[in-house]
This record gives structure tokens, C-alpha cells and sequence, in this order.
């Protein structure tokens, strides 16, 4: 796909120094279950799905700048697909299970995005966070998903992290590739227009709504097929826990911490969340979570652009509380 | 009712000006053909084809190109790279596949050229406004909706988007443009279109419009612009 930058030099050591972050990257991670002690292994486990969640969630709410306030629908759709074609006993191979439960959630995206996506900036919001309270109250309250008993999902004996953490480090990174080419694609400028300008965007060609809808259905695979790993390593799923609201804030509060429309942005903000997540759970318990919140104020006060936008200037802004309150169509 | 009865019709290849007081509905106008608006009555035809209903996606790609009032730049991205965006985008279906190319010289023709790779936001207000002429001019339109583009430009600045409007003319578009500043509604119109209180009151050469009675009452006033 053709790239829009014009320093053709510069672009080629870009793309070399940014091909040698993978690597090493990569190398980095696998050995840690062999050297590590099962507690970091676990640890990195999250640490590689927030990343995951982040950056899927960062193609809508960063580049698209649609914020969705309930993106753990799909999680929640993902890990009860994997959960429920496990209890059913239709299908015991892993990778389909967590591959189909993203396709549903894509699936699910694609038919309640038109009517989602026409919707302005606030009420998007609300509509989408509603959207996972009503799929919490339906799943807990429906028999075929258990109701608040939750799903079981067997766990193959004798019992070793190692096919899980390495399941998620290709997920983790076959995501970060994915959405560094899509981000320097067309499809990524048309993004960008929109999120800058829509009616403009229209103006010159570009159907906004479609776009939209693409950008959510692309988000929700992402974040779907995390949510099937999950039903997996953690086997234990129940509404409550998946549909959750705080799965939701933390995914908007990663990318927005850590540097929304950027590639490293929803990356940082991950490895920040998990960090003041585990330490505050250590000390103050459930009040981990008024830090969180008080992070979030943080950026929409002092620093929209997160700690990536911020750090490096040359990354563009992008103001949550300005997409929020973002009109529809057509001023005069 | 912003706009009620007007009965336009521009011809191709020419230069069609649309003067009239604030308010009177001249980018209303705009905003039904380009199809941000729906009409409650009438058609809106474009070369035999009836355009109404459609999106405004659908109406640039059928070959109708618009400057806003305001400039509406994207403002993440550089000069060029939303000149690109208009190339790649607005062009769907309308041949020849280089958008960086086309870009490069829309952008030499508009005078931005030197500041292709700076980030919109950096640019003064007679740049955004060449930027939104050149964003309009990628869509590769035979139609141009130019809403005041020179609205708050000194007479140099003003001065060369008249040139560059006789040269985008030469190029084939036809033009219709919404101008309070009288000077290039003077020296490039073939004809001009008034509109007052959402209906037209005078259309015409510009000469015989500066001198219509209907149109000095409303508008002109008693000392017309040379």
C-alpha cells in the first residue's frame, strides 16, 4: 500500500529502526517463561493482552476518533463464544474457538454499526456503554450462558503457561503489525480525515460511514479475539467479569494515557495501567481504580495528546473531550 | 426557508459568480448541490443527471469540487498530505492513478508547493484558504463550488487567486463562486447570479448587474466596485 510520507531517505531508516524495535522486541519476550518465575509470566500474560486490546481499541478511538465507551462487548462476546463452543462441546480446538469468537464479534459490529455509527460523538458513547450493560443483563440473566454461574472452561492438565504465553505474544504482535500497516495505509489517512474533518472528508470523496463502520468492526475483531484467549487462560468466564465496565474504561484509558493515534501510544499506555493497576491493588486494594480515574482527568485536563503525544510534539493531538463533543453534519 | 425558487443554471466551461447579502442563502446553495442539505422541492441536475438524494461522497465523486467558507483542513496532517487525500479519495473512477504526482502539481499551481510538508496548522490564513482551493482542485472536478475564497485577503493575495483561477478555467472546470469582494466576481465572471433573501433577483454580465437597480438596492448600494 503506498505511504504518504515524502522524505523517501528518512522513511527507509524509519522503517529499518522500527523493523529492528520488532526484533528485538520479540526476542525479548521469549525467553521470560523459561527465566521469569511464574507470577511475572502471568503478569506479562495481561500485560500482552492490554496491549492488544489497546491497540485494536486505538484504530476507532485514536486514528478514527470514534470513542466508544462499551468495547467490552466484544471482549465479552469473544470469550463467551470461546466458553460456550467449549461447554456445548461443539468445538475443542483452541485457535478456532478464539478466532471465531472474534469474527462473531466482528460479525456483531458490523450489523449494529450503521445505526451506531450515524450516532454523534457523546451519544455514541452512551449508546455503545449501554450496549455492554444490556449484553451483562442479558448473558447473566439467560440460561443457555449460564446466568451468573459463569462458564467453566477445562483446563488440559498438567498445567503449563507456556502455550498460552506464547499464543499471546504472536496474538500481540501479529495486532501490532496489522494495525502499523493499516495505519500507514489509505485506509489510515482516510481515518485520520475523518476523525480531523468529516464533512470535509465527505467533500473529497471519502464515505465516512462506511469508513466508520470498518473501523469499529476492524477494533472489534481485535478486542474479540482477546477476549477468547482470555475464556481460555483464565478458564473462567461470567457476565459480570467480560462485560464489564472497568474492561471498557481501562481499554479507553490506555490508549488515551498512553498517547491516542499514535503506534506506541496505546503500547505505553498499557504497560502504565497494568503497572498502577497492580501496585495500587497491592496497597489500596479496590481503590485502584480512583487512580485510574484520576489518570483520565489527567489527560483530558493537562494532556490530551497522552504521554506519547505529549513527549513527542511532532505526534498530533487528539482532544477526548473535543471528538466527545463533536456535531453531526453539514454547518452552513 | 433559506432558499426558496431559484432557478440556476450554470453552463460548462464558464465562470458563474453568486453575489448577494449575508444570509441570503448563497452557501445553502451550495450545500443542496454538494448534498449536505436536501432539497424539500425541485431537482438538482449535473450533466442530465439528477443529483438529488445522493451523498456528498457520491456528488465529488461524480466531478463537483467545494471550497468551504471556513477552511476546513485536516488539521493532523501536512499541506501534502491533504492535497493526497483529495487525490486519492475524490478521484475513484475518474482514471490516471498517481495521486503523489497530481498532488505535487496541483500544489506547484497553487503556490503551496514550498510548504508541502508543513502541518496545516502552521499556515496562515491565505495559505489555508490556496489549501482548500488545491484540496478541491485533487478531486479532479469539472465542477468547482468556490465559496468566497479570497474572503479576508489582501489585494496581493487576491490578486494571484484570480490568476490562478484564469488558469484553473483554462484547465476546463467550470466555476461557480460565492464572493463578496467584487473584484474577481468583475474580472472573471461571464456571468453572475444574485441572490437576496433566498431567491434570485438578477442574473446577468457582470457590467449589466452592477447597474441593475434591484441589485443596488439590495446589495451594491449607489457606489459599485470598480
Amino acid at each position: 500500500m503506498h505511504c504518504v510520507q515524502m522524505k523517501r531517505g528518512m522513511w527507509s531508516k524509519l522503517r529499518n529502526f522500527k523493523f529492528s524495535c520488532y526484533i528485538i522486541a520479540i526476542l525479548c519476550t521469549i525467553p521470560v517463561p523459561y527465566i521469569a518465575s511464574s507470577g511475572i509470566t502471568a503478569i506479562t500474560v495481561l500485560l500482552l493482552m492490554y496491549v492488544s486490546m489497546s491497540v485494536s481499541y486505538n484504530l476507532l478511538a485514536g486514528y478514527l476518533g470514534d470513542l466508544s465507551f462499551g468495547h467490552a462487548t466484544f471482549f465479552g462476546i469473544g470469550a463467551y463464544t470461546v466458553a460456550l463452543l467449549t461447554h456445548y462441546q461443539v468445538c475443542y480446538f483452541q485457535p478456532v474457538n478464539i478466532l471465531f469468537g472474534g469474527i462473531l464479534a466482528m460479525g456483531f459490529a458490523a450489523v449494529i454499526g450503521y445505526p451506531f455509527l450515524r450516532l454523534k460523538g457523546l451519544y455514541f458513547a452512551i449508546g455503545t456503554l449501554g450496549l455492554s450493560q444490556i449484553f451483562r443483563v442479558l448473558f447473566k440473566n439467560s440460561d443457555f450462558t449460564l446466568r451468573s454461574h459463569g462458564i467453566n472452561i477445562p483446563v488440559p492438565l498438567p498445567y503449563s503457561i507456556h502455550p498460552y504465553y506464547y499464543a499471546i505474544v504472536a496474538l500481540t504482535f501479529g495486532i501490532i503489525v496489522a494495525a502499523d500497516r493499516i495505519v500507514n495505509s489509505r485506509l489510515g489517512l482516510a481515518f485520520v480525515s475523518i476523525r480531523d474533518d468529516p464533512d470535509a472528508a465527505r467533500m473529497v470523496g471519502i464515505n465516512v460511514t462506511a469508513y466508520r463502520i470498518l473501523g469499529f468492526c476492524i477494533s472489534a475483531l481485535g478486542v474479540g479475539i482477546v477476549g477468547g484467549f482470555f475464556a481460555y487462560f483464565n478458564s473462567y468466564v461470567h457476565p459480570e467479569g467480560v462485560f464489564s465496565l472497568d474492561i471498557s474504561f481501562e481499554m479507553l484509558l490506555m490508549v488515551f494515557f498512553g498517547g491516542a493515534g499514535t503506534i506506541l501510544g496505546p503500547i505505553v499506555g498499557a504497560v502504565i495501567v497494568l503497572l498502577v493497576e497492580e501496585i495500587g491493588r497491592a496497597f489500596i486494594r479496590q481503590g485502584y481504580l480512583l487512580l485510574l480515574s484520576l489518570m483520565l482527568m489527567v489527560v483530558f485536563l493537562v494532556m490530551p495528546g497522552g504521554v506519547v503525544g505529549t513527549l513527542t510534539k511532532q505526534t498530533p493531538f487528539i482532544n477526548p473531550l473535543a471528538q466527545l463533543r463533536r456535531k453531526r453534519v453539514g454547518s452552513a | 426557508m433559506a432558499v426558496g425558487e431559484v432557478d440556476i443554471a450554470v453552463e460548462k466551461g464558464e465562470v458563474r459568480g453568486l453575489i448577494g447579502p449575508n444570509g441570503s442563502g448563497k452557501t445553502t446553495i451550495f450545500n443542496l448541490v454538494t448534498g449536505f442539505y436536501r432539497p424539500t422541492s425541485g431537482s438538482i441536475r449535473f450533466k442530465e443527471r439528477n443529483i438529488v438524494g445522493l451523498s456528498p461522497q457520491r456528488i465529488c465523486r461524480l466531478g463537483i469540487g467545494r471550497t468551504f467558507q471556513i477552511a476546513k483542513p485536516f488539521h493532523s496532517m501536512t499541506v501534502i498530505q491533504n492535497t493526497m487525500v483529495a487525490a486519492i479519495y475524490g478521484k475513484s473512477g475518474k482514471g490516471e492513478k498517481d495521486p503523489e504526482k497530481e498532488s505535487v502539481e496541483i500544489l506547484k499551481l497553487i503556490e503551496l508547493y514550498e510548504k508541502r510538508s508543513r502541518p496545516v496548522t502552521s499556515l496562515t490564513l491565505a495559505d489555508r484558504k490556496r489549501l482548500e482551493l488545491a484540496r478541491a482542485l485533487a478531486t479532479g472536478p469539472e465542477l468547482l463550488l468556490l465559496d468566497e475564497t479570497v474572503a479576508g485577503l489582501n489585494a496581493v493575495e487576491v490578486d494571484a487567486v484570480i490568476e490562478q483561477l484564469r488558469k484553473i478555467r483554462g484547465m476546463g472546470v467550470t466555476i461557480f463562486m460565492i464572493e463578496h469582494v467584487m473584484r474577481p466576481i468583475m474580472t472573471l465572471s461571464d456571468r453572475v447570479t444574485v441572490i437576496h433573501h433566498g431567491k434570485k433577483i438578477a442574473e446577468g454580465k457582470p457590467s449589466d448587474i452592477v447597474n441593475d437597480k434591484n441589485v443596488i438596492d439590495a446589495y451594491l448600494g449607489t457606489e459599485a466596485v470598480a
